[in-house]
């Protein structure tokens, strides 16, 4: 690969970023290209807070980051693209973009994919009304206008970003009735099986001790091994039913509990957004300590097909500091494979970011196997409940397919339109997902996933009329 | 700090750092830089859309772009994220109703 070519980087959150930084310091050319019209994704996208505050300290830390990153990108030669979605991908290096209804087919011999995760939302009766959202919807309308998108809360899944967003919540003044954990912080350090990755992070346990000493000090009523059964209302939220449940996830009717509030909250972990990465032709993998599906790479970043690489919660789930060296680490692996560093400085540079990640892939496997929906959730699934949103594909729709021995994502798609609506099955895979696994036993290894197919994302057909012709 | 909920947004004449834009017939103030979502969601609107076999509500869940429940018609163009396009001065934002993705265009 010639050293100048360009790298193409799509995702500009933290494992973009540091990517990008990385090449640019190394004399490697590259775009950064993001869907939204801000840098640093999901990540260093955060609200103000009380100044004075803990929490206030932590975000000022967190937008100090944030612009740290932001001027040296823009002092780097990095070329930025916001607002810009990359849609497709054709053989044999073409991206195709679009940005303000005009199409771009994008020369792209080398591609890093950071294209970050979504969060991972759980089935269960009356999870369609409207103000059932997700904890980072709700997070990011705090963020990004300042606006609460209800008046009383409940938060139920798992996970510290549960508790953190239950604690701004309280913060930006809202109501929150419950807090719905159907973990319990305690769980991993229950057994030794984590201990030694929980240790190794004491910055994150004192994160967590202090959302939940905040939401004790605001009275938020903390549910642990409770789990959300049902949400109701008529044409919005109104109720949310909740109850304990065992470990196989049997609720325990005895303590069933209706709660009042107009906006329920999931959050159930993350899931890696791998689309781009599967229409280019790169493999994926499963595990569960990274969180499910995610592009398969080795020890340099390097994904399958040759050119490409893969960054951040799309090399499985990890969090912020773990992209971020994954990021610098593709980076290098890129200079390293033009020729631009030699093995030494290779491993010299590489060495202390390989310790990081080892360090922040420990860690994460508490997050993606503890705090995450087990297949077992499955269990709240009614046989009216809605398992593909967009279709409106009901349960029942899918048991007739199973028992016509469809074992597959992409069975079930041709059989019932599950995953075929406009968010091509992003949200109801996790959901079928866990359905196959616990209702008919089928692995998820066998279930895979949905074909991605081009348009990744929906592209109006007037701006398809923009392609030059000698691209159409 | 409280953040606006369901009040709209105050009138702030002296800074002209609001605006107004139209939702189903009715005035929405928002904030410069407010996606449609945001300032539909400071006025308490939620319900965005209904769907095209149940005809049932839904309103946003991801927030990030991703699962498309929270399109919009907005100057007669179909099927735009409210949650992921800026609000501008004088829009039209209905709540249309949604083709199936694979015949329509978007």
């Amino acid at each position: 690969m010639a050293p100048n070519q360009v790298v193409t980087i799509v995702g500009a959150g933290p494992a973009g970023i540091a990517a990008a930084l990385t090449l640019a310091e190394y004399g490697v050319p590259a775009i950064l290209i993001d869907e939204a019209e801000h840098i640093g994704g999901q990540y260093y996208k955060h609200f103000g807070v009380a100044p004075g505050s803990s929490r206030g300290r932590e975000l000022d830390q967190l937008r100090q980051q944030g612009r740290e990153r932001l001027t040296a990108l823009e002092r780097s030669p990095v070329e930025v693209r916001l607002g810009t979605t990359v849609w497709g991908f054709f053989e044999p290096n073409r991206l195709a973009l679009v940005a303000d209804d005009q199409v771009e087919v994008l020369e792209a011999p080398s591609v890093l994919i950071a294209t970050g995760a979504i969060e991972r939302v759980a089935a269960f009766p009356g999870w369609t009304l409207p103000g059932v959202m997700t904890a980072g919807a709700a997070q990011r309308v705090l963020s990004h206008d300042g606006v609460l998108p209800g008046r009383r809360f409940v938060l139920a899944g798992t996970g510290p970003l549960l508790l953190a967003i239950a604690t701004q919540i309280v913060e930006a003044g809202g109501d929150v009735a419950a807090v719905v954990d159907c973990v319990g912080l305690t769980a991993p350090v229950r057994g030794l099986r984590y201990a030694q990755a929980v240790v190794g992070q004491p910055r994150r346990l004192r994160q967590w001790a202090e959302y939940r000493r905040a939401l004790r000090r605001a009275g938020v009523p903390y549910f642990h091994d409770y789990t959300v059964v049902e949400a109701r209302g008529e044409g919005e939220l109104r109720e949310v039913v909740i109850a304990g449940k065992d470990a196989e996830w049997n609720i325990r009717p005895e303590t069933r509990q209706v709660l009042e509030a107009d906006t329920l909250c999931v959050h159930f972990g993350f899931t890696a957004s791998t689309e781009l990465a599967q229409v280019a032709g790169c493999a994926l993998a499963f595990a569960r300590e990274r969180g499910g599906w995610y592009v398969a790479h080795d020890d340099g970043m390097r994904a399958s097909l040759p050119g490409f690489y893969v960054a951040g919660q799309v090399s499985g789930i990890g969090g912020a500091d773990l992209a971020e060296a994954t990021g610098a680490l593709a980076g290098l692996t890129i200079a390293y494979d033009r020729g631009v560093i030699s093995a030494e400085v290779y491993h010299r540079e590489t060495r202390p970011l390989r310790r990081t990640i080892r360090q922040g892939r420990a860690f994460a496997r508490i997050l993606n196997e503890v705090y995450t929906a087990p297949a077992a959730i499955a269990r709240l699934v009614e046989p009216t409940t809605v398992l593909c949103r967009c279709e409106e594909v009901a349960s029942s729709q899918v048991d007739q397919a199973v028992s016509a021995g469809v074992t597959t994502l992409n069975g079930l798609k041709r059989r019932t339109r599950c995953g075929m609506g406009f968010c091509q099955g992003r949200i109801c895979s996790q959901v079928l997902g866990a359905y196959l696994e616990h209702r008919c036993g089928v692995a998820p290894e066998e279930a895979g996933v949905f074909n991605a197919r081009v348009p990744l994302k929906p592209v109006p057909l007037g701006a398809l009329a923009t392609i030059p012709d000698d691209e159409a | 700090m409280g953040a606006r909920v369901g009040d709209g947004y105050p009138e702030d004449p002296a800074h002209e750092s609001t605006f107004t834009f139209s939702w189903n017939g009715q005035e929405i103030r928002a904030h410069r830089g407010a996606t449609i979502l945001g300032a539909l969601l400071a006025s308490g609107h939620r319900v965005l859309r209904t769907t095209r076999i149940a005809g049932e509500p839904r309103g946003p869940l991801c927030g990030i772009g991703v699962c498309y429940e929270c399109l919009v018609t907005v100057d007669g163009k179909p099927n735009r994220r409210a949650c992921v396009t800026a609000a501008k001065p004088g829009m039209v934002v209905t709540s249309g109703a949604v083709a199936r993705a694979d015949r329509t265009e978007s």
